[in-house]
This record gives C-alpha cells, sequence and structure tokens, in this order.
C-alpha cells in the first residue's frame, strides 16, 4: 500500500526540465530521493506539494489526487525545506503558536517531545538557531500534527554528524509504526546508507534507479586492478575508471568478467556509485 | 480562516508599520491638507509587503495547510484592517484639530481646501480603494519583481489625492459647500463618504479576484 504515487510529472523551464518522473512511497518506509545539485529533486517535492504546478502528471496521496483535495492533504503531509529562513526575528514558540492553529491534529506533547529530544529552546528566535537546529525546528513542527508522510527536502544538510545521526534515528522511530513515511531528498548519501529502504535516483530531471535501496547498493562492485592487468578495451568497462599510480580504480557491474582481474573487489557504497554515475563517462551502458 | 488572520497579524506586523499607522495622527496639524495626512498609512502597507517578502512569508504560507487563493485572501484582510486602524486612529486627532487647532487659527485658514468632515474619509477610501486595486493587481502577478506595483500603486495613489486637492483648490465654492455640516454640504459629503466605501470594497474585491487568480499559477 502506497501512501504516495507520483505518476509521469513533467515540468519544463528554460533551461531545465522534468521528464516523466514516476515513483511510489510505501507506507511505513523510507525513501532516499537522490541526485546532484539542480537534477530536479527540489522541483518534485514541490510539484508533490503543489508549490509548482506540474506541465503534466498527477499525485496521488492515499489513492486520492491532491489536486482537488489541497487541504485535507496538506494536513496530512508534512513539509521540510532545509534552507528555513522564514521570520528571523520571531520566537520560536510564535512561530509554532501561529502553526498549531492551522492543523486539527496538533499535538502539543509531541511537540515538547521533538523539542527535547532536539534540545530547541523555544523562546529562541530563529535568527539565534544555526542551520541545523532550523532543520530541526522545522521537523519539530512537522512531525507534531501526526503528519503521515513527510516530504523533507535536504533536511540533514549544515548538520553536523551527531545530530544527523540523531536525526536518522528519529527518522527510523517515524517510520517504526508501519503508519509513517518519509521522502527524503539529499546529495549527502551516506545519510541514506542507515535509513531508506528505497531509492529514487534523479539524474538532469530523469529518473534513472527507482528500486530497493539494497539492488541499488548491489548494482556496482568497487574494484582496483594492476594496470597491467587490464588493456585499452577493458578499461573502458570500468566506470568512473582513474588511476592512482600503477592502480586502475572503478566500478565495474557484478557480473562482469573483469571482477576476476580486481585486486581489490568490494561491495560499492552507495555514495561511490552515484559519484561515479554522476562523474563517470556519459556511456549509456553505464546504468543501474 | 481565524487562524490565517492570526497569522497576519502576529507575524506580519512590525513597529514600522504601526509607526506609519500612526503618522494618520497628522491630520491634526492646523492649516494642513488633511488628506495628505492618509499617504503615510500607505506607505506603511509598502513596508508590510516588503517584510513580508524578506520573511519569505508567501512561500511559509503556501507551505501551511491553505488553499493558494486564501494565502491572498489574509494578506488582503490584513491590508484592509490596518487601511480602518489608520482612519480610527486619525478620529482623535481630527477631533483635536477641529475643537482646538482650527479655532486658534485666523478664520480664513482655518477648512485649507477640505476640512475634517465626512467627505475627507470618503476620499480617505477612495484613495486606499484605489491603491489596493493597482497594487493587488500587480503584486501578485510578478512576485519577483515587487518594486513595480509599488511605484504604481503610491504614485497614482498620489496623483489623484493631488488632483483631489487642486479641484479643491481651483473651485472654491465647491469646497465651502463640501465644508458646511448642513444641508446640500452634508448630502455632499455624506454621498463622498458612502460613494468611497463602495470604492474601497469594489476595488478591494476586484484586487482580491485578480490577484488570486494571478498567484493560482505562480510556480514558488
Amino acid at each position: 500500500m502506497e501512501v504516495l504515487n507520483v505518476n509521469n510529472l513533467w515540468k519544463n523551464y528554460p533551461t531545465f526540465s522534468l521528464q516523466d518522473v514516476s515513483f511510489s512511497v510505501p507506507y511505513g518506509s523510507i525513501v532516499g530521493f537522490i541526485g546532484r545539485n539542480g537534477a530536479g529533486k527540489t522541483t518534485t517535492l514541490k510539484c508533490i506539494y503543489g508549490l509548482v504546478h506540474a506541465d503534466k502528471g498527477e499525485v496521488l496521496f492515499d489513492s486520492k489526487s491532491i489536486a482537488g483535495n489541497e487541504i485535507a492533504v496538506k494536513n496530512d503531509i508534512g513539509l521540510v525545506f532545509g534552507g528555513f529562513e522564514f521570520y528571523l526575528q520571531k520566537k520560536l514558540k510564535t512561530l509554532k503558536d501561529v502553526v498549531s492553529r492551522f492543523y486539527p491534529n496538533w499535538d502539543d506533547k509531541s511537540y515538547d517531545h521533538w523539542m527535547k529530544l532536539f534540545a530547541l529552546d523555544e523562546n529562541k528566535r530563529m535568527k539565534e538557531l544555526s542551520n541545523g537546529m532550523k532543520v530541526k525546528f522545522s521537523l519539530a513542527l512537522a512531525l507534531s500534527h501526526h503528519a503521515k508522510l513527510l516530504l523533507l527536502d535536504e533536511p540533514t544538510s549544515g548538520l553536523d554528524p551527531i545530530s544527523r545521526d540523531e536525526l536518522l534515528d528519529a527518522f527510523l522511530e517515524i517510520v517504526s509504526d508501519g503508519e509513517h513515511s518519509i521522502l527524503f531528498s539529499t546529495h549527502v548519501i551516506s545519510d541514506l546508507e542507515r535509513c531508506a529502504d528505497h531509492l529514487v535516483y534523479i539524474r538532469q530531471g530523469k529518473i534513472i534507479f527507482n528500486g530497493m535501496a539494497n539492488t541499488f547498493k548491489d548494482s556496482y562492485r568497487y574494484c582496483e586492478f594492476n594496470q597491467g592487468d587490464l588493456n585499452s578495451d577493458e578499461t573502458g568497462d570500468v566506470l568512473h575508471c582513474r588511476h592512482r599510480g600503477d592502480v586502475i580504480l572503478g566500478l565495474v557491474k557484478p557480473d562482469s568478467p573483469l571482477l576476476s582481474k580486481a585486486v581489490i573487489e568490494r561491495k560499492a557504497s552507495m555514495e561511490e556509485t552515484m559519484l561515479a554515475l554522476e562523474r563517470g563517462e556519459s556511456d549509456e551502458s553505464f546504468d543501474i | 480562516m481565524k487562524a490565517l488572520i492570526y497569522k497576519e497579524l502576529k507575524l506580519c506586523l512590525n513597529p514600522q508599520i504601526l509607526i506609519f499607522l500612526f503618522l494618520s495622527g497628522l491630520v491634526a496639524i492646523p492649516s494642513w491638507p488633511s488628506l495628505t495626512a492618509f499617504v503615510y498609512p500607505l506607505a506603511g502597507l509598502l513596508v508590510l509587503f516588503s517584510s513580508s517578502a524578506a520573511n519569505h512569508d508567501i512561500e511559509f504560507a503556501a507551505m501551511l495547510p491553505i488553499a493558494k487563493k486564501d494565502v491572498v485572501k489574509g494578506k488582503i484582510i490584513l491590508v484592509l484592517l490596518l487601511e480602518m486602524a489608520s482612519v480610527i486612529i486619525s478620529i482623535p486627532f481630527a477631533i483635536i484639530k477641529v475643537l482646538i487647532m482650527n479655532p486658534m487659527m485666523p478664520a480664513d485658514q482655518k477648512y485649507p481646501e477640505l476640512g475634517i468632515n465626512f467627505a475627507l474619509y470618503g476620499f480617505v477610501f477612495l484613495i486606499y480603494g484605489i491603491f489596493n486595486l493597482l497594487f493587488l493587481c500587480l503584486y501578485y502577478k510578478n512576485l519577483s519583481h515587487p518594486i513595480i506595483p509599488q511605484l504604481i500603486a503610491t504614485i497614482t495613489s498620489s496623483l489623484i489625492l493631488m488632483i483631489i486637492m487642486i479641484c479643491f483648490i481651483l473651485l472654491p465654492g465647491v469646497s465651502v459647500l463640501v465644508n458646511q455640516f448642513e444641508g446640500s454640504g452634508l448630502y455632499l459629503q455624506l454621498g463622498i463618504f458612502v460613494g468611497g466605501i463602495i470604492i474601497l470594497l469594489i476595488s478591494s474585491f476586484l484586487g482580491l479576484k485578480v490577484a488570486q487568480k494571478d498567484f493560482e499559477v505562480v510556480d514558488l
């Protein structure tokens, strides 16, 4: 059962376009939405929430079209953007006082829980918060109205490693009841290694991978070869092929015959795979 | 809608805006065209939209569980509330002018063109209505260029204010008539007053509808 279905979304800008973006978010899951800056992550999230109008396509929340149920759906979605820069002169308690009035399901106990967990003082003004604390505050707001789906755009950017770790723990706790889900865009792929069940990878406005995170992890092997062991044709089969002294390193497909020639071979991390796909040769044979 | 108005009052108002509203108290200055005092609250409205833009108010409001058209409605309700507040603030100062300032002035300087009366407030509502219509119709069309609607709405409203004042200078008979609190003078005042209110309401409603339509298609 999916809480969110994005079907064939198109959006054209003069210099960029989303092309036929489709994916879904199952209940109780964390879906990582990855891609480099400018790949279309934020535009897609904005299309889902209705902040940007898609040229074509539809977004279904709980099998209902968002277009005709804007207010009800927004009540069930918590939206968090990484660069939370609203009302910097206002105190957190003022913002909470305002925001809470819009949500019939607002839960003060839950709000207090998250504020305590994130060690936020609601007497502080927004301008006194670090970027990470701003994200935490907007997350506390989003989590306090029992949203079924959290749409998080780069929530961990600007967070120190400990805060990031705390936040990822919080994400796992949120989805553990099977009733909440998270769609989490980031370019910090290591965050997703820990918590994402599904992965959606967008590149230049197109979805190039949509599936289980483990499938993505298993799609390439990291290998190191002695330079003399590979001929020039074979190096062409190594994704993001680089030379370090006499060693050639890069990624190869798990079924590649080159694996037998590798001196070091291991599962590629998600970050290595994404980096290789982004920085490697734009050869169509390199896909997932 | 209650939550939205609460949000507007709690987050969007700032002391600068209130200072401009209180400048409508300048109606108390003797021998000075009272209508001019109501240009300052318009400057306060410009501050309101500028500070809202600086605080990313539109993006903030659009993330709340409300329809996009209500984002505009909330702002227009706040604008009307501020305009009414400026009128209410000016009333005690207008009374001070009538009861204390004017008796101290030479007889020929008591009522410069348009004195304190219902017609004055009718013209205030007219100017506010024109400002609302122009500003709202232009502002939500292209949020990335807020200075153009500010310029057009402010300059046009100020020009109309000047034209009204010049008309009273060029037509002293009308000036004398409109400052009378009896007979046809009073009827004229009340007609301008009611007309001003009607123009304010219709202009603001039209401005709201155009702004809602424009804002609906804006990508944030």
